[in-house]
């Protein structure tokens, strides 16, 4: 190797790991992204605050209208305005003595609970 | 030995510090928004919407007796939307949306609607607004309300439950 000048190598070795390193750099962006955009449809695709503001109305019907003849009107307004603007279907289920059912489906998710309430208490529990 | 190398070592390392700078500067002086980012905005928006409502919903004062639930703000706005209910809905909205630690004051702006089961239709009527909706980037938050239909115009005269549907944005 006499008479050649290799000293152009390290250049060319360093620009390799620099490559690599802003390479790198451009995959972690681009995770990032993919990261927020998957994770904020799936919240906003699940109708968490949906199915929360519906057990919490079916709470205020049952301590305001238990047993009351006007409850069976209420539940299908629910029933159906959920279906025209929500694109829902939910069903609840009163019962004089025992738990309390509520369905709810809007095609993509599906949920379904038996509520007990205690009008004694001012708590109610629950079991799936 | 011969240290030659050595200089384009430090050479080197210098060269992807400046050029890792340049980067990192040039990246944050311009901000990309990809639809994956404004769905981010979204979901905070509508969060923050559906907890406003939330509130608004909560008795302030927990009855008792056969009146443990008694009406909340929020169900209070919607019978008085003959007079003034729309006004102070708006008012108590606008304060709850708008509070901040530091700085100006948010400009979130809404349009609300009530929709109501009258036989077997299902209209829609309005409630309150800040500003006119024209096609900007919204999202909808809604809550089941509880009311006297009695104390509304076009309502049949029992308690029913209505769904109020707020259009929120910010611009």
């Amino acid at each position: 190797m006499e008479g050649l000048n290799d000293d152009g190598q390290w250049i060319i070795l360093m620009a390799f790991i620099i490559s690599v390193g802003i390479f790198f750099l451009a995959i972690l962006i681009n995770q990032s992204i993919l990261v927020g955009q998957t994770t904020s449809e799936a919240v906003l695709e699940f109708p968490k605050s949906d199915i929360q503001d519906l057990r919490s109305e079916v709470w205020v019907l049952f301590t305001r209208y238990q047993d009351d003849p006007v409850l069976t009107d209420i539940i299908e307004d629910i029933e159906t305005i959920s279906l025209t603007r929500k694109a829902a279907i939910v069903d609840i289920v009163e019962n004089s003595a025992g738990p309390w059912t509520i369905h709810y489906n809007n095609g993509i998710t599906s949920y379904t609970e038996s509520i007990t309430y205690d009008p004694d208490n001012d708590y109610y529990y629950f079991h799936y | 030995m011969n240290a030659d190398g050595q200089l384009y070592t430090i050479e080197g390392v210098a060269a992807s510090v400046l050029i890792l700078t340049t980067v990192y500067l040039v990246l944050n002086t311009t901000t990309i928004l990809t639809p994956g980012e404004t769905h981010i905005y979204d979901m905070q928006l509508e969060q923050l919407g559906n907890d406003i409502l939330g509130t608004m919903d909560l008795n302030q004062i927990w009855g008792t007796g056969s009146h443990k639930y008694p009406k909340s703000p929020l169900e209070k706005y919607i019978e008085a939307i003959d007079t003034n209910g729309g006004d102070l809905f708006k008012n108590e909205f606008l304060t709850l949306s708008n509070e901040e630690i530091v700085g100006n004051p948010d400009n979130i702006k809404f349009t609300a609607n009530i929709t109501y089961r009258d036989g077997p239709d299902v209209k829609t009527r309005f409630f309150s607004k800040t500003h006119d909706y024209n096609r900007e980037r919204a999202v909808m938050v809604t809550r089941w309300v509880n009311v006297d239909g009695a104390l509304i115009t076009d309502l049949d005269d029992r308690y029913q439950t209505v769904l109020l549907e707020v259009l929120l944005w910010r611009d």
